[in-house]
Order: structure tokens, then C-alpha cells, then sequence
């Protein structure tokens, strides 16, 4: 910021274009809730830049937890951990990953975005390799890990995970792979069949695919984020995107389940009520309080504004051209979590060892801020619930994570271990923390990250609601009420990684 | 007789390298005022990437040829110098209103300041012909 100032200085003198809004008098509570305060968009003529340094953990620095808690290191020196994910025995995979590389730089502002983004991702993994799956087993269950073992390696940018039936599935950068995979082993040996190709390069711009599995293990829920910030790279590039796909896990037919979503990740299905949840990255560049981030339950066939509106039906005017028939039925997200907080990881705490504070509710994962001059986010939340809503204000829970200007790591993916503890994936701390009750409490039993009811539905008939894709009309349907948003519209794309096709049937 | 030679020789060299440099942003911030207009109207984003990258290379090609002039020795009327700071102001100034996502990038100021930049290249065009006429 410093350097472009007498650039500024200069080009002020001309033609004062916009309010510098530096919004360190906004009290960021006030954007935590189901009701977040917005203010006026604010533009400057140089988007607000601020990224913590990456420093990394100093021997024997830990991050600091709420009373009640001790936070321990699980896994050291990993390369960039992006998601955890128990397991029903209790074996803990994590995944590890960096973005796809090749993206397009279409305007003079990508190749400056590119060099604060490498900042903000720290010093990629301390040079070890990564793009690869490391399962963690804690035989004794007492909070440490026995047992360490890289499951797969060399992937396409991995996130999300699920696994179900002698399954492991893997949603890389542009599809989802499945491997057979028993619990227990320690080793993947067979090559993965692509059960459903998601939306991938070149772009591929907010490449994290999360998973989430139904109750009922029919359905796998992947979240797709956009190809922009706001719609910037053109609707052509936001097919598929912005949204949370329903894939059949049996066959592997697609549909898009919600959509207007700008980043959606953190995957979760509520215990009690069956609601998918998912945090979501709104958009930057509207100035340091706008957009807030969101914690939300997903309807199916809803609509949450990207890029046209967000928070429900507050237009954002730089989309070209405008669609107020899109707005209109723009739905407003459940929680907010304030602005530019880059919430990417959730975790529900019901039926975990965690103290009775954190009883019922969830933990929100804040990787932290880059678009505002004090930072925000850079700590993991804990937002409680009530008959399966959001209900009282958000605290804090682990922080630590940043030191003066610095940041010693930065949280991203949750989940409740098999003991019923919280692991935190830290990927630019290259670790994964795991925070206990202090009293030692453990759950009885492993509870899986996806939890499987144990009664199987009924056999045959319906393949589980998805519907197969369809491919848009090629042209107007007279008796469509009005076209659906591009994010709406499934591409019909192959995964670009040179992945073997499906080898079920020989057509 | 060296002595009154080499000048007049700087001075040339300078002014044909200040033509051949401003070219550029004659060219490039000219079209940006079009292609500005183009993305307003047709809504194709292939039309605000030509305005960001013509703004980016007139600018460079800009600033070399500001540098060409002044230190070419050859003296013009001061509103000669007004309209060409003019222009460097200008276009660095919608070098950074392009960077935004979306339409808020041409209008209506990146529009506006376009055009205002093509009327103070004229204005320094002009400027400098009178200044030359009284050399």
C-alpha cells in the first residue's frame, strides 16, 4: 500500500473519485448474527490489501483456547492441511493441497493478485510435497496419533472427502474420483474411477471442492466455487459454479442442488434436523465491510444472489448487465460471520467430548482476511445452536494464529476427531491442532465426520432423488418462467488431470 | 563548431524518439475511449480487457516519452507542460479505475476520464504546435 501512495496522492489531485473508507471504527459484532448491519458499498481506487505475513510455529508455540480446553499439536510438519475427516473408526485423513496451477491471467490486476495470494498461502508446505491424503491413527484413542501413513499422493488438488461402503471418495480440482478403500487399511492401491466430473480448469479460481455425504449415504453433496469475485471473468465461466452439486453416488448423475453461492465449503450435514449446512466467502473490493461471510442451511433448488445480490437482495451494481428477475428471488443466508473473515471450515459439536459450552452448535473456521486494513478472522469460532438454528452470538475459541502483523498460522478445515475433540487444519502452520475438553473427556465411540444412519432405506427404485444432469436447451423454452442463472446450468466437462474414464460399463 | 552542433543533433534525436514513443498513448488511450464504450454497450468483457491492457501499455510508453521530453532540451510554453502532466495524471488514474470487477471499471468514471484524456492529448497536440511556431 505504501509504495502505490504518491501514485494516489497524485491521481487524487485530479478527480476525487470515492471515500477511502477505512472502516477501523466498524465494530465488526455488529456483522455476527442472522441480522448483519451493511453498510454503503465503498470503492477505492486501490482495493484494500493486507495480508499477515507467514512465520510459522515457533517449538513449543501453540495457539490459545477458550477456558475449558487444551490444544494440542496432531500432526506436525504436513504441507498445507486444507480439510480433516474422521473416519467411523475414528482414523482422521487429512488432506493436503495448493492451487491448480495454470490460471489464465486475463487483466494487468491478475498478476499482482497472483503475488498476494502466494503471500497469503505462506511458503507452500516448506518445500515438501503436497496434493496428497495422510490418514492419522490414534490406536489408543488418548488424543495422540499412533499411527501415520500417506494414503494417496500425487492428486489434482484435493479437498473433500467422504467415504462410505468400501468407498473413499475424493473430490480433486475437477472431479470426484472413487477408490476402494476398507477402514483400517493402510494403502490404496487400486486407480480411482471418476464417479462425477465437476467443473475444473483453466480457471478454476475458487478450486476447493468440498464433500458431504446424506444421512441416508445415497447422495454426496460437492461444493463448486466461482470462477470470480464478482463475475468479473464473464457468466460463461460460472457454469456449474457458485453452487452445491448433488451427485447419485451409486451412478454418479448430477444435478446443481443450490446456487448464488459464491465460495461454499465446509460441508456439513446437521445431526439432528438432516439440514445441509456450508460456510460461504462473499465478495471483496466492496470495501472493508462488505461482504459479510455466512454460515447457512442450504435449500435445495436455492438461489443466494451471486453474483447479482448478496445478503439476500442488496444488488451488487458492478454485475453486467444487471438481473433483477434473479434478484428477486434471492434468498438471504442464516448467519453472518462478518466481513472478509474467509470462513472455510465447519464442524458440528452435538454428541462431541466437548464441554457442556460447546454442547450443541458449531465451530466455524476463519482463515482470515486480506481486503481490509485490520485484519479480521485468523480463528476458529464457535457459533451456538437451538433446535437446529444459530442462536446467540458467535466467541471465539482458538486464536493465537496471528502475532502483531504476523501470522503464525492460519485455520481452514474442521472436524471432531475420533475421540470427540476438534481438529483444526492449519495450512500455512503446516499442522493440525487438535482442541480437547480439559478434563479428558472422550466420546464412548468414534463418530464419523459424515454420519451414516444405520438403518439402510429400502432397495431399488429411485436412485436417490438426483436426477441426471441435463444439458440446457439450446435454445429459450417458451415455457420456462425465466432463464435460470448460468450458475444453475451443469457443464458437460471431463476432468482435465488425464485420469483414467469410468470403467464400469464398456460402451 | 562541434560545440553548437551536438546540441541541435539531441535535440533532434530527442524529437524523433518522443514521436515515435508517443505514438503509443496516442493510439492505445484514443481506442480506450472505444473499447470503453464497446464493453458499455455489448456487455463483452473482451472489450474492458482491451481498455486495461491499452491503458497499461499507453501508460508505459507514456511516461518514457515524458521522460524523452524533458530531458530533450528543446523548450515549449508551459500550458504545453500543464496538458501533458494532464494526460499522465489521467490515465494513471484510469489505470486504477479499470482494475475494478465489472461495469463500475468504464462508467461512469472510466468512461468520463477517457475522454477527458483524449481531449488533453488534443490539448497538448495543440500547445505544442503553437509553442513550435515561436521557437
Amino acid at each position: 500500500m505504501r509504495k502505490s501512495s504518491p501514485v494516489l496522492a497524485l491521481a487524487g489531485a485530479s478527480l476525487v473519485l470515492a471515500g477511502c473508507g477505512d472502516g477501523d471504527d466498524f465494530d465488526t459484532s455488529r456483522q455476527i448474527g442472522p441480522n448483519p448491519v451493511l453498510p454503503a458499498p465503498s470503492t477505492t481506487l486501490v482495493p484494500d490489501l493486507k495480508v499477515a505475513k507467514v512465520v510459522g510455529w515457533q517449538e513449543g508455540q501453540t495457539p490459545t483456547v477458550a477456558d475449558g480446553l487444551v490444544v494440542t499439536a496432531y500432526a506436525r510438519d504436513l504441507a498445507n492441511p486444507r480439510t480433516v475427516h474422521t473416519l467411523p473408526n475414528g482414523d482422521v485423513l487429512v488432506v493436503q493441497s495448493k492451487a491448480p496451477p495454470g490460471k489464465p491471467l486475463n487483466r494487468p490486476k491478475d498478476v499482482i493478485r497472483g503475488w498476494i495470494m502466494a503471500m497469503a498461502a505462506g511458503d507452500g508446505g516448506g518445500g515438501k510435497d503436497t496434493n496428497l491424503i495422510t490418514l492419522l491413527r490414534d490406536t489408543d484413542r488418548d488424543g495422540a496419533v499412533d499411527e501415520r501413513v500417506d494414503l494417496l499422493t500425487g492428486l489434482n488438488s484435493p479437498f473433500g472427502v467422504a467415504w462410505h461402503d468400501g468407498t473413499l471418495y475424493v473430490a480433486a480440482a475437477d472431479a470426484i474420483l472413487a477408490y476402494p478403500y476398507e477402514l483400517g487399511a493402510n494403502e490404496i492401491a487400486a486407480a480411482p474411477t471418476i464417479l462425477a466430473p465437476l467443473p475444473g480448469g483453466p480457471i478454476n479460481h475458487h478450486w476447493t471442492k468440498d464433500l458431504a455425504l446424506s444421512p441416508d449415504g445415497r447422495t454426496l453433496y460437492a461444493s463448486v466455487g466461482s470462477n470470480s469475485n464478482a463475475g468479473e471473468r464473464g457468466l460463461e465461466a460460472e457454469k456449474g459454479r457458485a453452487a452445491i452439486w448433488q451427485v447419485d453416488r451409486e451412478t454418479g448423475a448430477a444435478k446443481v442442488f443450490a446456487s448464488g453461492l459464491r465460495n461454499p465449503t465446509g460441508l456439513n450435514i446437521h445431526p439432528e434436523t438432516g439440514e445441509l449446512w456450508t460456510v460461504v466467502n462473499e465478495r471483496d473490493e466492496l470495501g472493508p465491510d462488505l461482504v459479510p461471510d455466512y454460515l447457512t442451511s442450504v435449500q435445495e433448488g436455492g438461489f443466494y444472489g451471486w453474483p447479482w445480490s448478496y445478503y439476500g437482495q442488496h444488488v451488487d451494481e458492478r454485475v453486467y448487465p444487471p438481473r433483477p428477475d434473479l434478484v428477486e428471488t434471492a434468498i438471504a443466508p442464516d448467519y453472518a460471520l462478518s466481513s472478509h473473515v474467509a470462513a472455510l471450515g465447519l464442524a458440528f459439536t452435538n454428541d462431541s467430548a466437548m464441554p457442556e459450552a460447546f454442547a450443541d452448535g458449531a465451530f466455524v473456521g476463519n482463515r482470515g482476511s486480506w481486503n481490509r486494513k485490520a485484519f479480521n478472522g485468523y480463528k476458529v469460532i464457535f457459533v451456538p445452536f437451538a433446535d437446529g438454528k444459530p442462536s446467540g452470538m458467535a466467541q471465539d475459541v482458538v486464536t493465537g494464529f496471528l502475532d502483531g502483523e504476523e501470522a503464525r498460522g492460519r485455520p481452514v478445515g474442521l472436524a471432531i476427531d475420533g475421540t470427540g475433540a476438534l481438529l483444526i487444519a492449519d495450512d500455512a502452520g503446516n499442522t493440525v491442532w487438535r482442541v480437547a475438553a480439559a478434563d479428558g473427556t472422550v466420546t464412548p465411540q468414534p463418530i464419523s465426520t459424515d454420519r451414516v444412519e444405520e438403518t439402510e432405506p429400502p432397495l431399488d427404485g429411485a436412485t436417490g432423488g438426483a436426477a441426471p444432469a441435463i444439458p440446457a436447451a439450446p435454445d429459450g423454452d417458451a415455457t420456462e418462467p425465466a432463464a435460470p442463472p448460468q450458475t444453475d446450468v451443469a457443464p458437460a466437462t471431463s476432468p482435465e488431470d488425464g485420469a483414467p474414464p469410468p470403467q464400469e460399463d464398456g460402451q | 563548431m562541434s560545440y553548437t552542433y551536438a546540441p541541435s543533433a539531441r535535440v533532434a534525436a530527442a524529437d524523433s524518439t518522443f514521436r515515435i514513443l508517443s505514438a503509443f498513448p496516442i493510439a492505445a488511450f484514443s481506442l480506450t475511449a472505444v473499447t470503453d464504450a464497446a464493453y458499455w454497450r455489448t456487455a463483452n468483457l473482451l472489450w474492458l480487457h482491451f481498455s486495461e491492457w491499452l491503458l497499461f501499455a499507453g501508460i508505459v510508453f507514456a511516461g518514457l516519452a515524458a521522460l524523452v521530453r524533458l530531458l530533450g532540451g528543446r523548450r515549449f510554453p508551459w500550458t504545453y507542460y500543464v496538458a501533458g502532466l494532464a494526460v499522465l495524471v489521467l490515465a494513471t488514474l484510469n489505470n486504477f479505475i479499470h482494475t475494478e470487477d465489472g461495469i463500475t471499471a468504464v462508467m461512469p468514471y472510466g468512461l468520463t476520464v477517457s475522454v477527458l484524456t483524449v481531449l488533453a492529448m488534443a490539448a497538448t497536440a495543440f500547445f505544442g504546435r503553437i509553442g513550435a511556431r515561436h521557437a
